[in-house]
């Protein structure tokens, strides 16, 4: 169900990759995001969330991005089938309760 | 968006431009560095300069300027110029607004540079080539410096050169910091760039006008940046898995993370706090002998009293400060260079974010106990306007050091030296207690702000954690000189005009009466007495006339003026002189009561023997004490919260660009201190306290 893929950035969990589909109700604001390299298209590997849980530290285009999860809701992201693994998953607030809640399948 | 003015300011450039080349008949040629933050640029123009350069503001705005000259093969000179940090020529922030100002021409007072010089990291060639494609664009002769090759290298990054340049048009030298060869190569390039004719035809990826060209959608420029980066770059397999990750799982982690964080924080603290006070304690006793001195080879007379107690004991009080503020630009320069300033700000967003500040606020509230000179300075890092102006507007309420000696004494004097479970001490309680009330109120001015005039973002916050790296020392050392400079410069030059003015406040008008009455008395002494009797006697007249001359001032008629407004805190006139005259600096309130209550300075300095002044000093009106512990813990809230401080006032008004802002920020500090003390006085005496 690829549809069921599509998730805002900050429903992501660590460790997850994906591939930038667009902007929620596109804003000015964004424009740096754009600027920074999260355009349409671009992949991207959330790598950690901070120890309180925000913001999460973003891989992409061989570098690594700090983004708060109240700037992430407004990206829309096509999640990977697979998450690609070897990363820790902890630091993450409720991770498995949250996507149960929202009933996220992986 | 901001095509708008362009074409007519880079005309107006231009203009100037031509002006300037027909008054001064030849010209230096003028290179411009240019770069993401965290390229290494300021490296590559530290070596191309030979670390000699100066460092100004850019007119109208708080952007650092750092120009140097280099000597090219021809053993001409050209000036070379440090553009700051910029992620895109579309600016976002003040640092932004001078690149794109500079490179199009439209900088006050200078023409568009003769070659421009874009420095990217080699490990990071994609997101770099989005400013340096934007750059080229400019059509001005460019040359790209692929910066930090070796590392690169040796991470399994391998980029094609002579096909990058082949697809971009633009000249590529590669670069490894510091490295000698590297920096000889790239001399020759430079040099033979500036000998090419101005005819030649820039290469630009778009077409169009210039803004046309450098505003291409993002989608549209990363789409071309992706075609180069997939042709030039091999990487080897995998992602590497270095140092900087195995950092990161420590330095970022729920646990260790922030045991880490207050680790260094409290370690950056106890050496302000305690390594710095053998310097200050060393440049306060040489102040102290030079003062002396003085008074030794000048004659008695108004000129020995303005340079003694007026410049130099106001400039003193802040050159005092200069090992606190070196010490800490050292360490925000330190943790800038290897990066772990980028992952402090990460595991302190969620906690400021919760007054509506971001983690970049941190460092500079966290300094502003310190200095709120350097404070206010390291906010300079904040993109967004409202957050840095929040930070800037609560810095001067965190508790610094200069006010430090007024809760000390105050204690000292007037807090019983008790203990609770027989190991706190309700003197340490009280000194902490003061120190929560300025960190508890900056936060929640700071949410008040927020939520009300300052409200909302302008840009999301977002900020790139670069890989960690071992700091340049001569980098670090550098960047502490440059800002430890502009402060003695900035607060120095301000204080020594205002320091005359105080003392002047102080010191007039003379009382003729007063002089002649202890010019008489002191002559009786000198015929009737001798020995340490004489000398007895001839201080204690001293101290009378200083007491008699400040009370007879403009600042003792302002203190006696301002009497009913600080009553109702307890306060009496003699309090409000020193308010008065403790407008320049928190701590000269200590030295003013020295001399209003007669303080006798006995063995061990002026502190045991204003503690006993202060004790016994009487209030005329009621007959009963003058300070009761409730009136000098009003008066310990009241400094906690006052904006006495000519160094912040000075600081204020360049940061925020505006006297409005700052005049704010001294009448609300003004009404919380009076609310405050009035709060503890009065409910104090409700509940029956003394």
């Amino acid at each position: 169900m690829p549809e069921m893929n599509l998730v805002t950035l900050d429903r992501m969990l660590p460790g997850e990759g994906g591939r930038v589909h667009g902007y929620q109700e596109p804003k000015e604001l964004h424009h740096r995001l754009k600027e920074l390299g999260l355009v349409e298209g671009t992949r991207l590997r959330v790598r950690r969330c901070a120890p309180l849980g925000d913001p999460m530290e973003l891989s992409i285009r061989g570098y690594h991005l700090s983004i708060r999860k109240e700037d992430a809701r407004h990206i829309l992201v096509i999640r990977d089938e697979e998450p690609c693994g070897c990363e820790n998953r902890r630091g993450h607030r409720g991770g498995q309760e949250w996507r149960d809640k929202h009933q996220i399948s992986k | 968006m901001c095509s708008g003015p362009f074409p007519e300011n880079r005309q107006r450039g231009e203009l100037k431009y031509k002006n300037m080349s027909h008054k001064n008949g030849k010209k230096t040629k003028e290179i411009v560095l240019v770069g993401n933050p965290n390229t290494g640029k300021t490296t590559i123009f530290n070596a191309l300069t030979g670390l000699r350069h100066t460092t100004g503001n850019y007119p109208g705005v708080t952007v650092e300027k750092r120009a140097g000259s280099m000597t090219l093969a021809d053993g001409r000179k050209v000036s070379v110029i440090d553009l700051p940090g910029a992620y895109s020529l579309q600016p976002r922030s003040p640092d932004e607004q001078v690149v794109h100002h500079v490179l199009f021409g439209a900088q006050k007072g200078m023409p568009p540079p003769d070659l421009v010089l874009v420095i990217l990291a080699a490990n990071n060639l994609e997101r770099n080539l989005y400013l340096a494609t934007q750059t080229a664009d400019l059509g001005l002769p460019t040359i790209f410096v692929i910066n930090m090759w070796d590392i690169a290298r040796e991470t399994g990054l391998e980029i094609d050169l002579v096909k990058l340049e082949a697809m971009t048009g633009v000249r590529c030298v590669p670069a490894a910091g510091m490295q000698g060869t590297y920096i000889k190569k790239l001399k020759r390039v430079i040099w033979k760039e500036l000998k090419k004719k101005s005819s030649e035809k820039a290469s630009v990826s778009f077409p169009g006008d210039t803004s046309k060209r450098v505003f291409v959608a993002p989608e549209i420029r990363y789409r071309m940046i992706e075609n180069i980066v997939h042709a030039v770059v091999r990487r080897a397999e995998g992602e590497t898995c270095g140092v900087s990750e195995k950092l990161d799982r420590v330095l970022t982690h729920r646990v260790w993370g922030l045991l880490a964080f207050m680790g260094v924080m409290a370690f950056v603290f106890q050496s302000i706090f305690s390594w710095a006070q053998i310097p200050m304690s060393w440049i306060s006793r040489t102040i102290e002998r030079f003062s002396v001195f003085l008074e030794k080879v000048l004659p008695d007379g108004a000129l020995q009293s303005l340079l003694v107690d007026g410049v130099i004991a106001g400039v003193g009080n802040v050159v005092v400060f200069l090992p606190q503020i070196m010490l800490l630009f050292f360490f925000i320069a330190f943790f800038e260079d290897t990066g772990y300033m980028a992952r402090a700000v990460f595991v302190l967003d969620r906690v400021m974010k919760t007054v509506g500040l971001n983690g970049k606020s941190f460092l500079p509230l966290l300094s502003s106990f310190a200095c709120t000179v350097p404070g206010v300075l390291a906010t300079r890092t904040i993109e967004d306007r409202n957050d840095r102006l929040a930070t800037i507007l609560v810095a001067p309420l965190m508790s610094c050091s200069a006010r430090l000696p007024i809760y000390t004494l105050l204690t000292a004097a007037f807090i019983p030296s008790q203990f609770f479970f027989g190991f706190i001490s309700l003197q340490g309680v009280t000194l902490l207690a003061m120190y929560l009330l300025s960190i508890g109120t900056g936060l929640g001015m700071a949410a008040i702000f927020r939520k009300t005039f300052l409200k909302g973002n302008r840009m999301p916050f977002v900020f790139e954690l670069p890989p960690y790296r071992m700091p340049n020392l001569a980098n670090v050392f550098a960047v502490m000189w440059d800002r430890s400079k502009e402060f003695l410069v900035r607060a120095g030059s301000v204080i020594f005009l205002f320091s005359i003015v105080l003392w002047f406040c102080v010191s007039y008008p003379k009382n003729p009466a007063a002089e002649a009455r202890f010019e008489s008395a002191r002559r009786q002494a000198l015929s009737e007495l001798s020995g340490e009797a004489l000398d007895t006697k001839l201080e204690e007249i001293e101290r009378d006339q200083k007491a008699i001359q400040i009370q007879s001032s403009y600042a003792g008629s302002l203190g006696r003026m301002i009497e009913p407004v600080i009553r109702p805190l307890g306060f009496n006139w003699e309090i409000g002189i020193g308010i008065v005259a403790s407008c320049a600096a928190r701590e000269l309130l200590i030295s003013t009561l020295a001399i209003v209550h007669h303080a006798r300075s006995e063995g061990e300095g002026v502190t045991a023997g204003l503690i006993h002044a202060l004790r016994s000093a009487e209030d005329p009106t009621t007959g009963g004490a003058l300070y009761t512990p409730l009136v000098a813990v009003g008066l310990m809230v009241f400094y906690v919260f006052a904006c006495q401080c000519f160094s912040t006032y000075v600081i204020l008004k360049k940061e925020t660009g505006s006297w409005g802002w700052t005049f704010f920020t001294i009448f609300y500090m003004t009404v919380l201190a009076w609310g405050g003390a009035f709060i503890v006085y009065q409910g104090g005496r409700l509940l029956g306290f003394q």
